[in-house]
């Protein structure tokens, strides 16, 4: 589930977009471990880091879930499904015309890597 | 990781309900200890019926009963098994088949009419709706329309489908009915709760639809079918909907929560979360601990993503 956000991030790099977790595994320990590992260079609130657990706030009923909030902050797609297209929305309103590349062509196995 | 919230959404929709009270649901058909004591009775059931007395049609009913729950599970279990220990991309397709659960279906059904009246009637006619294929599914909703539709025990069916029954035209019909029909204000509240989530699904499959269409094909036709119907705007419906819960049905009890907290927490979503409303500011830490906001990032595009490495 990874690489998708990974290549989002890498194509956005020069862009004005963040993504921006809400982490809920129970093991900090753990999570951290993973955000080391797998590369995942994103910002992600601890779910229960606060008095009340952020997914509770955001009545989020299930797994992964995603918002699309533009410049102004305001709730521009939510659910479980492709969000790209929200997000080039946003984007082009803010002037940047991009098109959002699939994951898998962005993470190309090794034998066809892009050489320089 | 679209496509695991894709299969996830296939999944809650085939059978309709949530993890938890998949779980439960497993557990719904009441096992019958008691029942053990009538069996030698049942040695009689090759004899005319006619010859029996009420009692002993009752005990043959009951047994008849329990054994074709117990096979039911044993089946089901068995089918579980099955789907778990199959190569995970086979997984989907065998869930989908169902194992033996319409043939039960139909026995079910078969033995309800053949017992009218019995203690398990309503129990019978329950799984045959909501595992029968389209002929016995269709029968078995008559029959509850036509005998139960004010029975506190349709709340377990409508418990089930709190997460929103199957998005199918029939199921709507069914909830459609109770709404306008019982007069038992759990099963009318309960009825509207699950319509409500219904319409939700729907709502949130039609943009999955359109960005994936390959996802028509790990859904069963009707409910494809009636996503694919004109619903005009539902925000308002739905809205609605949650409201006249919490004003009139907040009572009624939902598994452990009751509907006016349930649909409270909709209204909520509405108010504050829900597409065109600003977010609401997180102030949190991040994984190492450190402070910050939501709201740091106003000017950029933010994608929030709720997840978990599990």
């Amino acid at each position: 589930m990874y690489p998708h956000e990974r290549s989002l991030v890498k194509q956005l790099a020069d862009k004005p977009f963040a993504l921006i977790g809400v982490n809920s595994d129970s093991d900090l320990e753990e999570i951290r471990e993973t955000v080391k590992e797998k590369k995942l260079t994103w910002r992600s609130f601890q779910n229960k880091g606060g008095d009340e657990p952020i997914s509770d706030k955001w009545k989020i009923q299930g797994w992964p879930t995603v918002f699309i909030l533009d410049a102004e902050g305001k709730i521009r797609f939510k659910g479980h499904g492709a969000a790209d297209k929200v997000i080039e929305e946003c984007l082009a309103e803010l002037g940047h015309e991009v098109v959002i590349q699939d994951a898998e062509s962005e993470d190309p196995p090794n034998d066809e890597a892009d050489s320089e | 990781m679209y496509r695991v919230g894709a299969m996830l959404l296939a999944a809650s929709l085939l059978i309709g309900c949530s993890k938890d009270s998949a779980e439960k649901s497993a557990k719904t058909l009441p096992t019958k200890g008691e029942n053990q004591a009538v069996e030698k009775v049942v040695e009689k059931k090759e004899q005319e019926e006619s010859e029996l007395t009420s009692e002993e049609i009752a005990a043959a009913a009951s047994s008849a009963f329990v054994k074709l729950q117990a096979d039911s599970r044993k089946s089901e279990a068995e089918f579980m098994q099955k789907v778990q220990s199959a190569p995970r991309e086979q997984q989907m397709e065998l869930f989908q088949s169902g194992g033996e659960r319409k043939q039960f279906a139909a026995k079910f059904l078969e033995w309800a009419k053949k017992y009218p009246d019995s203690a398990d009637e309503f129990t019978a006619i329950q799984f045959a709706s909501e595992k029968g294929d389209e002929t016995v599914a269709d029968e078995a909703i008559k029959l509850i329309n036509s005998k139960f539709i004010n029975d506190d025990r349709l709340l377990g069916l409508l418990n089930r489908y709190g997460m929103g029954a199957p998005p199918e035209q029939k199921n709507e019909d069914f909830l459609q009915n109770l709404i306008d029909n019982s007069t038992n204000p759990a099963v009318k509240g309960s009825a509207i709760y699950s319509l409500a989530k219904m319409l939700q699904t729907v709502s949130e499959a039609k943009g999955m639809m359109a960005d994936q269409p390959e996802m028509k094909k790990m859904l069963p036709q009707a409910s494809v079918e009636f996503i694919g119907k004109d619903f005009g705007d539902l925000n308002p419906k739905l809205e609605a909907m949650f409201t006249d819960i919490v004003d009139n049905f907040g009572d009624v009890k939902l598994g452990n929560k009751v509907l006016g907290e349930l649909a409270g927490d909709e209204l909520f979503v509405f108010k504050y979360l829900s597409v065109g409303k600003v977010a609401p500011e997180i102030d949190g830490v991040d994984l190492d601990d450190k402070p910050f906001k939501l709201s740091d990032y106003r000017g950029k595009v933010v994608m929030l993503d709720f997840w978990g490495d599990w």
